[in-house]
């Protein structure tokens, strides 16, 4: 039977429905003990391709679209002339020279596009058509002029050709016909096969310095890496780290080496000891308030008793989690190779070190809230972290050409950590993590 | 998904916020109950996170007969009982088995004298009181006086006999009373000196 009085009464009353807010942290340690944490998250992998796909659209974005098409309406009629728009195409296949055996071909594509007469095209050239080198602006590329100088050629030839003789002009044209093979040429064409009428054959013929800069083997390229990564504290849980760096890269006949200046941060949980003491009831003990002789037997004395309790001050422990937070300086160096470069697309391994300097760290302070305690100290768990760590790098960075100048990257990393994390403490084994992640990024050659 | 349905079988499709949607729930109610159990917070949120840790496991046993948050509380209390146990092993502890008393009606009444019908002391207040009590009186007062379970089922419970749990039920009731008594004096002289 459950017999109650009054104090069970107000207790119970008091308590029904009686709610306390959980702290922040408690449901942050059901979930780590309830799920326990993958060994693989998809996050950093989809954040990589949402923001390949951004850094892709970017050129088209940030780049004037080369809509000369739309132009051709606003050429005064006066000015307007027919000419030949020649693109380089990239080379996807070796011509290889039949006399030298030379694989030094060029390939352009030719368009047929209306241009503006400038001070360049005056006089004779008029009525002619010309052949503009140029992809975007006719004016800012730099075969323009011996492409000129080759249409003055063949106005000269034609005009001499009546007193002069051909072949004073044809070896030159043979030599820069054959170096130098374009979409517009005959690869076999000898100089006896040398046609004589030319206006539809005319080709481009560059100058040793323009034929370098359309040949060189030396490329510098400035980007931007967005670089999410994974570190791995073997056998704890992962923490994520997001960065980015900006990259100078020099490409030097399919070598390359490459520096710059990153950001990165990452979260760690950051595990401390709180030592309390409080005043607990520890027992109790029976105080003797008074005391009597039994009136009924004078041989015994009746005590009146109050029980009192022992209050002892108790040491007390808990671990409590906080999110820390860590931002660092990094200065990659690394080496690589292009082992594939087909068109649009090139394969490069690369391997490097990184150097990382502790710039920022947020460390929340501890909380301490227990009422009737008395705090002896908070104890931190993990090691201060170093101030600067070395690390190797490697991975493989697969490049997609957007247009001659623009490409994009996306490079599967891995790190591993040379230097420690945390400082040496006795007790505490330092930590060499490893790290995993993806590289996205978008360079512009110089 | 908020009723109880949805969080149940949100949780058994392993829907991790289905979970978190179920703690976000019932855990300000939880944690007061598993106060009651503990001397403070911090001890309370270790029972409450070793209950939802079983709630979680054993969500597929919940069956449909009672309330959904009578069978998390169920759960919190013997999570609570499981702590007062194992602290047992450990802590220094004044036996009060070894100390029955006969309990007389005497006794009984003496704790209903006294006690206003209205009492103007806060639930924090009365919290604190229960905290401070020795854990064995702790957990016999909330079982009997709170949970209304019989000196047989708490006897039971903590594998003590009924005697047992008369006794400390007697003595936390006892100790209330005058935690009561000194609280109602001090509030009187407050008010007094005002």
């Amino acid at each position: 039977m459950n017999t109650r009085n009054k104090i069970d009464d107000l207790f119970k009353e008091a308590m029904a429905g009686y709610r306390v807010e959980p702290s922040i942290g408690l449901w942050r340690r059901i979930e780590r003990r309830f799920f326990p944490p993958s060994r693989f998250s998809p996050s950093g992998l989809i954040t990589s391709i949402f923001l390949l796909i951004v850094a892709g659209l970017m050129p088209w974005l940030l780049i004037p679209a080369n809509k000369y098409e739309d132009k051709e309406p606003n050429i005064p009629a006066e000015n307007a002339r027919r000419g030949y728009l020649i693109k380089p195409v990239t080379l996807n296949k070796s011509f290889t020279d039949p006399q030298t055996m030379q694989q030094t071909a060029q390939v352009f594509s030719v368009e047929p596009v209306f241009y503006e007469a400038s001070s360049l095209f005056t006089g004779d050239h008029d009525s002619e058509e010309l052949y503009l080198a140029s992809a975007i602006d006719p004016a800012d590329d730099p075969a323009i002029l011996p492409l000129i100088n080759a249409i003055n050629d063949q106005k000269t030839i034609r005009e001499n050709k009546a007193s002069e003789p051909v072949d004073k002009y044809t070896p030159e044209w043979i030599h820069r016909m054959t170096s130098r093979k374009t979409g517009l040429m005959n690869t076999t064409i000898t100089g006896e096969d040398l046609p004589t009428h030319r206006e539809n054959n005319i080709a481009s013929t560059f100058s040793p310095y323009h034929e370098r800069s359309y040949f060189r083997t030396t490329e510098l390229s400035l980007g931007a890496n967005f670089v999410p990564t994974v570190v791995f504290y073997d056998p704890n849980p992962y923490n994520q780290m997001l960065g980015g760096e900006a990259i100078v890269r020099l490409d030097l006949s399919g070598f390359r080496i490459s520096s710059g200046i990153g950001y990165s941060r990452m979260e760690d949980i950051g595990s401390y000891r709180i030592d309390y003491k409080s005043y607990d009831s520890v027992g109790y003990f029976l105080d003797v308030v008074s005391f009597s002789v039994d009136p009924k037997n004078p041989d015994d004395i009746v005590l009146l008793l109050r029980e009192e309790a022992i209050y002892d001050s108790v040491p007390h422990f808990t671990i409590t989690e906080k999110n820390n937070s860590y931002s660092y300086i990094d200065i990659p160096l690394s080496f690589g190779y292009s082992f594939l470069n087909n068109g649009r697309i090139s394969l490069s391994v690369n391997a490097g070190i990184k150097f990382s300097w502790l710039v920022h760290k947020n460390e929340p302070v501890v909380d301490f809230s227990v009422s009737n305690g008395e705090l002896i100290g908070i104890e931190r768990q993990v090691p201060a972290r170093m101030s600067t760590n070395w690390r190797f790098t490697a991975g493989l960075d697969v490049g997609y050409l957007l247009t001659d100048r623009w490409s994009l990257h996306l490079e599967p990393v891995f790190e591993q950590y040379i230097s420690p994390v945390y400082t040496k403490e006795a007790g505490y084994e330092p930590r060499k993590p490893i790290v995993t992640g993806v590289k996205a990024g978008i360079f512009f050659k110089l | 998904m908020n009723s109880d349905d949805q969080i149940i079988s949100g949780c058994l499709e392993g829907k991790r916020k289905a979970y978190n949607m179920l703690f976000r729930k019932h855990a300000p109610v939880m944690l007061g109950v598993c106060m009651r159990y503990c001397k403070n917070q911090i001890d309370a949120e270790d029972v409450m996170q070793d209950g939802f840790i079983k709630v979680f496991t054993q969500i597929g046993k919940f069956r449909q007969e009672g309330s959904f948050e009578g069978w998390i509380k169920r759960i919190m209390i013997n999570s609570a009982i499981d702590n007062y146990q194992s602290n047992l092993k450990h802590a220094f502890h004044a036996d009060v088995n070894e100390l029955e008393e006969t309990i007389s009606n005497g006794d009984e009444q003496d704790l209903e004298n006294d006690i206003p019908d209205h009492l103007n002391i806060g639930k924090e207040k009365l919290m604190q009181m229960i905290q401070q009590l020795p854990d064995g009186y702790r957990v016999v007062f909330n079982l009997y006086a709170i949970e209304n379970y019989s000196h047989k089922e708490i006897a039971s419970m903590l594998g003590v006999s009924e005697n047992t749990s008369k006794t400390q039920l007697l003595k936390a009731r006892k100790t209330l009373r005058r935690k009561i008594e000194e609280t109602i004096r001090y509030q009187y002289i407050n008010r007094v000196a005002i």
